[in-house]
């Protein structure tokens, strides 16, 4: 239990009007110093009972929406039931938005509450950067009629909101989607129309036409062909953001969204020429891949954006690519490196240009450099683009 | 976390107090003409604090009446402490409230206004009598007769219950007989140690009653134990008692 700053200033007052109330030798400013005192100590008395109910208080939060795109707005709600038998006679409920989210109410309310009834604090937040807000704490105070004394308990609720980036480097994205094997065209390969591209284990969902019943009947091995026609190819898109690219460059166009941005951009560029991703992110200390994101499965892309925490990211480009090395990936048709020149400067391309290069037959490096781009930024690029350029990737510099 | 701004519901206190605080201080002005520069202070933080956004309204009040207590203008001290009460208590009036609450909530904002009017008979009371017992100097008197009246009054407020209902025990509940028991007990005490002061014109029953109660105020926080605590409240009245007796 504390003491506010009204509480303060009452106790003060009192105590100075008693002592000047023997100096005015004033028989009504001293009735009147303990009349407050006694306001005074009854207000504590009165909360000191209280705060044994705050146990009796549930506290329930819910968002409107759990996947949006940055820059959009959601509704939180908050609701405080009082499940006591006792008049909650004030009570304060405040909301901890998660940063960078701007709240555009104050998340705070002030309330009476009768046993068994329900508070409800409802604000707008604006998810201005894109990755994972993550609404945690809420808390409760509560106070005595006149709010001289507080007692404040807090509740941890998690409640998990993604902003999807808005896609940037339409270009660029479509440049590396034309250069797919082939594309996805269910049912034309039947008639023997294709070349056939390659024979595979059985997977759950495969078309029964395509099992080679021969050879489950010689071998009892369940294969299905696939045909160069209907194939997808299969990509990884490898996001590099590392912590202090969140602050170069003014939010909401920071180096970091900037990449999330042309990260989703090539993602989505992909999936719409029907390949399927495979993407690789790292966040803190360890990276996370998020596997089959196509174009029936789009939900897997707001799976990789949680991954994204905003202000926080990877602790260093380091530690994704070295991840590479103790990860079990299988060569792809595609990599497809999405950094900045900060990323490659602190990028050792002995450890980058191997363990990139082998998750691909084909690799490219999309670059994302801001408008306002700086002198040193040309600088970084003329040194690593020629050892880039000599290991056989294609280059792409998005803006 | 006090002092942080409170968005529509800061407003809704905030604007409150700007409003009070211009009432207070034309009230405080119009009584005593002395000075304008307490009501100034006042009005000048209520809007800041509006300006601002912060909650620190009380401030002016505090400070409007350090200004008072200096220029020795002890006849507004009474409107600036009004005006801060009925500050925090309309902030507490104007909240949202479902209607079930509001007879629980008029109650409240009652039993403190009226806590605050009761300085003024109190006082009066307190000044006749000590005047009839000692007219040549009766502020002194009137000082303890005043603080023991004061410690009845909390006694009654500490037991939550009007004075008709403290027998219910009684009938009721036994387990709670001891409590009861000490309640009148103390009750009587003081109520004796007063009519002794006034009738003898001696206050020291009085001087003895308040130390003995903090002495056992102080044991009581002490000790956790309920039968050691009831011991523990048995020698004020038996002090009071023995010290009639010897007189």
């Amino acid at each position: 239990m504390r003491i506010t700053l009204a509480g303060v200033i009452l106790a003060i007052s009192s105590i100075l009007i008693l002592i000047y109330s023997f100096h005015a030798r004033s028989l009504l400013l001293l009735a009147l110093s303990m009349m407050i005192l006694m306001i005074f100590l009854k207000s504590y008395s009165d909360l000191s009972r209280l705060s044994r109910l705050i146990r009796s208080i549930e506290i329930r939060r819910e968002v409107d929406r759990r996947y949006v795109e940055e820059g959009d707005e959601i509704l939180v709600s908050v609701e405080v039931i009082n499940r006591s038998r006792e008049n909650v006679g004030r009570l304060e409920i405040e909301d901890l938005v998660p940063e960078p989210a701007k709240a555009m109410e104050e998340p705070l309310i002030g309330v009476s509450l009768p046993p068994g009834y329900i508070a409800r604090l409802r604000y707008r937040v604006k998810l201005p950067s894109p990755g994972r807000y993550e609404f945690e704490r809420v808390f409760i105070r509560l106070k005595d009629p006149l709010g001289l004394f507080t007692h404040e308990g807090s509740v941890d609720l998690v409640s998990m909101v993604v902003a999807l980036p808005k896609p940037l480097g339409s270009m660029e994205a479509v440049s590396i989607a034309s250069r797919n094997p082939g594309i996805w065209i269910k049912g034309l390969s039947l008639g023997g129309l294709y070349d056939l591209y390659s024979v595979r284990d059985y997977r759950y969902g495969d078309d029964a036409r395509k099992i080679l019943w021969k050879i489950f009947a010689r071998r009892g091995e369940l294969l299905v062909r696939e045909d160069l026609g209907e194939v997808r190819s299969r990509s990884y898109v490898i996001i590099d953001i590392p912590r202090e690219l969140w602050y170069i460059g003014k939010p909401p166009n920071t180096l970091a969204e900037g990449v999330a941005r042309l990260s989703r951009g090539v993602i989505e560029g992909l999936v719409k020429s029907y390949s399927v991703v495979d993407a690789i992110i790292c966040e803190e200390t360890a990276s996370r891949i998020v596997s089959g994101i196509s174009r029936s499965y789009r939900e897997k892309i707001y799976s990789l954006y949680l991954n994204l925490k905003p202000y926080r990211g990877c602790e260093s480009s380091w530690i994704l690519y070295n991840s590479l090395k103790y990860l079990d990936l299988v060569r792809r048709d595609m990599a497809i490196l999405v950094t900045t020149p900060i990323g490659l400067a602190q990028t050792d391309p002995e450890l980058m240009i191997p363990e990139v290069s082998r998750l691909g037959r084909n690799v490219y490096i999309a670059i994302y450099m801001p408008e306002d781009y700086s002198k040193e930024y040309m600088e970084i690029l003329s040194v690593a683009l020629p050892i880039i350029e000599d290991s056989g990737w294609g280059i792409l510099v998005a803006k | 976390m006090q002092n942080r701004s409170l968005g529509i519901y800061g407003f809704l206190i905030s604007g409150q107090a700007v409003l009070v605080s211009i009432v207070i201080a034309s009230i405080a002005y119009t009584i005593h003409q002395g000075s304008i520069y307490p009501s100034m202070l006042l009005l000048t933080v209520s809007l800041a604090s509006r300006l601002v956004g912060l909650d620190i309204s009380p401030l002016g009040y505090l400070a409007a009446m350090i200004l008072s207590i200096t220029m020795d203008m002890a006849s507004v001290i009474p409107i600036y402490m009004a005006g801060l009460i009925s500050s925090l208590a309309i902030s507490y009036l104007i909240l949202r409230t479902p209607r079930e609450l509001w007879r629980y909530k008029a109650m409240e904002s009652l039993k403190t206004l009226s806590l605050v009017l009761l300085a003024i008979p109190l006082s009066q009371y307190t000044w006749l009598v000590a005047i009839a017992l000692r007219p040549q100097d009766p502020f002194p008197l009137g000082v303890v007769i005043m603080i023991t009246l004061v410690m009845l009054i909390s006694v009654i407020l500490r037991g939550g219950r009007d004075l008709e209902q403290i027998l219910e025990p009684l009938v009721r509940s036994p387990e709670a007989l001891s409590k009861t028991y000490l309640y009148i007990a103390r009750l009587l005490t003081i109520m004796s140690s007063i009519a002794y002061a006034v009738i003898t014109t001696n206050p020291v029953p009085v001087v003895i009653l308040i130390i003995a109660v903090m002495i056992t105020r102080i044991a009581t926080k002490k000790i956790n134990t309920e039968y050691i605590k009831t011991i523990t409240e048995i020698p004020v009245p038996l002090t009071i008692l023995i010290y009639i007796l010897i007189q």
